[in-house]
């Protein structure tokens, strides 16, 4: 066998349609394939453009957009276009065109090959469709978390008001005089209300950083121990029977949001009241030195696990065998996001000798 | 944004007469490349793109304005307006040989001459007219528009697959043929194909050469043949060159028919 019959088997025996036109766009070669795509022999298209070829669509989009991108560029690639046939044949190929120039460079033909792309299509088509329906149903995930998020921050602002009424009438109530059993009852009531504000400033701060695109803060040039003296006052207040032990270095102003800070304290330190041991104190340190704020607040007592530390900082995140006892799980997300608002760092380390959260931010 | 960085603007070549080079649906200025060396030596050649099209502003881009081919034709007006140019020789490459026609009657102190390479004024068959393309191709091509199952910009491999990783096509010729937004390009072709300005034909008073392919599947040589007989002392030369862009196929007969008209 001869290398020219191998190049002519080669030509007509092909999965790919192979198409030659002249220098004057007409077709001298096609081979059976691309003849049997059209629906007629091979003799039946030579002669013609390979505009000829196409359906309208495709026609004016090889006059106006592939002929002179061809002819300027000298070839073009992998441009998917439907072939016309007799008695209405569709086809859809992809196809590579280029030309072929001689020794003088005048433009002695075009080399098209085309392949068929059906199951390419379908597969495009499918991954469009996913596409498209993934879109569909993040979008509608999308509404329904913002109005869940809406509706949380909604609920949070009207709970406020009837619950100021119970603080209101429970602070007058406290500084009446009173039987020692109701002073007790007067002492939960006020108690509660103080956390259930709390876990309602959460709920909202939480609702407002996530729908606002992160928390706001107010900063201020302030001097700082005085603000988290009275933090650690009013939550001994609220745990009279524990031991909360204070180390305070910092006399320099601080560049930072002070209500925000003190808040983040207040999340941390009732934490360590809450979770830790009874028996032992719980240790709150701030210093400033060097440029860093620091804030740590330490209690002993169970560890976290190893799983819910790696979650710890997001919303809702609590012991998953251990019942909330006092909250939401949202003060150390907020906490966090705190953090997050002043370029700090907020961490966690919990092992058997003791849990402790540490707050470092750079403070000029 | 002035007017002629709308259309980015280019003048360049010497001499006092003007020639402007107007391109037609799916390209942009660069498809003058191979007609403008021969007149840069006696010409100033003026070029630019279409809103909408190569490195035009696509912002300027009004739907209102551009789905008529008198928005594109103002355009024409403004710039010339804007270089104090007058008497332009005007060479307006398929559609846009009817937006210069629209502009000249329009402005007619601004066109010294009209040439249109491969012009139609109306491309649908109507009665005795032949346009080249019949009610049903016509509604099959809407379809095709509407459905956008043809590229229209060069999404030249599947929108999926993105060309961003294909540095042959970071040349600027592809790259202002990828800048065709595929929006635009599927308003630009239902301007363009569903036009039938015949009617203004007889109101041309700009000295006019029809320059028609052969073989050309977008604009027939019965189209050139009824714009002749149409457009007062109108002459029309049908060139061996077969297509739709004798421009870029077959650059020395349409310079030297385009020579001839001038000389």
């Amino acid at each position: 066998m001869s290398e020219k019959v191998n190049m002519d088997t080669f030509f007509e025996q092909s999965l790919s349609g192979f198409l030659v036109t002249g220098n004057d766009g007409s077709i001298i070669h096609s081979n059976e394939r691309l003849a049997q795509w059209m629906g007629c022999l091979p003799v039946d298209i030579k002669g013609k453009r390979f505009a000829d070829l196409l359906a309208i669509g495709g026609k004016i989009y090889y006059e106006t957009h592939l002929a002179p991108l061809l002819q300027m560029q000298g070839y073009f690639e992998e441009v998917m276009i439907e072939l016309r046939g007799k008695g209405d044949i569709k086809q859809k190929v992809l196809v590579n065109a280029l030309e072929c120039r001689d020794n003088d460079g005048a433009l002695a033909s075009v080399n098209y090959t085309l392949v068929k792309a059906s199951d390419r299509l379908q597969y495009e088509q499918n991954l469009q469709e996913a596409k498209k329906k993934v879109e569909t149903e993040l979008l509608t995930q999308q509404e329904t978390v913002k109005l869940r998020e809406e509706l949380i921050a909604v609920l949070g602002h009207d709970l406020r008001n009837p619950l100021n009424a119970i603080s209101i009438a429970g602070e007058m109530l406290a500084e009446s005089p009173l039987s020692d059993n109701d002073k007790m009852l007067v002492g939960s009531v006020n108690r509660s209300s103080r956390r259930m504000a709390e876990l309602i400033g959460n709920i909202m701060d939480f609702a407002r950083t996530r729908l606002g695109g992160g928390m706001k803060i107010v900063l201020e040039h302030v001097v700082l121990e005085p603000v988290l003296r009275q933090v650690v006052r009013e939550l001994q207040l609220f745990f009279p029977g524990r031991k909360i032990m204070i180390d305070f270095d910092i006399t320099e102003p601080v560049h930072c949001d002070p209500h925000r800070v003190a808040q983040l304290l207040s999340n941390l330190l009732a934490n360590a009241l809450t979770h830790g041991s009874a028996d032992e104190p719980v240790m709150v340190y701030v210093y400033h030195r060097e440029g860093i704020l620091q804030i740590s607040v330490s209690n002993k007592g169970e560890p976290i696990s190893k799983e819910l530390q790696l979650e710890i900082f997001t919303p809702f995140a609590r012991e998953a065998n251990r019942p909330s006892q006092n909250g939401l799980g949202l003060g150390l997300y907020i906490s966090a996001e705190i953090a997050r608002a002043h370029h700090a760092e907020l961490t966690c380390v919990s092992d058997n000798n003791e849990t402790s959260f540490t707050f470092k931010m750079p403070a000029g | 944004m002035s007017v002629l960085k709308r259309n980015n603007v280019t003048v360049r070549g010497k001499g006092t007469r003007v020639i402007l080079l107007a391109h037609g649906f799916g390209c942009d200025q660069h498809m003058w490349k191979y007609i403008t060396p021969a007149f840069e030596a006696d010409y100033k050649i003026v070029l630019f793109d279409h809103v909408g099209a190569g490195k035009s502003d696509l912002s300027a881009y009004a739907s209102d304005k551009y789905t008529k081919l008198e928005g594109y034709a103002d355009d024409i007006i403004a710039m010339l307006e804007a270089l104090h140019m007058e008497q332009v020789i005007f060479v307006g490459h398929s559609v846009s040989a009817m937006i210069g026609a629209l502009a000249s009657i329009k402005a007619p102190r601004l066109f010294a001459s009209l040439i249109m390479v491969a012009p139609s004024p109306c491309y649908i068959n109507d009665g005795d007219y032949i346009g080249g393309f019949s009610h049903t191709q016509i509604e099959e091509l809407l379809e095709a528009l509407d459905s956008n199952h043809l590229g229209w910009s060069v999404s030249m491999a599947p929108v999926i697959m993105g060309n961003a990783d294909r540095p042959e096509l970071g040349e600027e010729l592809a790259n202002s043929f990828c800048q065709t937004d595929p929006a635009i390009a599927r308003e630009f072709a239902r301007t363009t194909f569903l036009t039938d300005k015949r009617n203004i034909l007889s109101s041309i008073t700009t000295p006019t050469l029809i320059l028609q392919c052969s073989s050309d599947v977008i604009a027939p040589v019965a189209v050139g043949e009824y714009m002749q007989q149409h457009i007062p002392g109108s002459q029309l030369v049908v060139m061996n060159a077969t297509g739709h862009c004798p421009n870029l196929s077959a650059p020395a007969e349409t310079i030297a028919a385009i020579k001839e008209f001038l000389s």
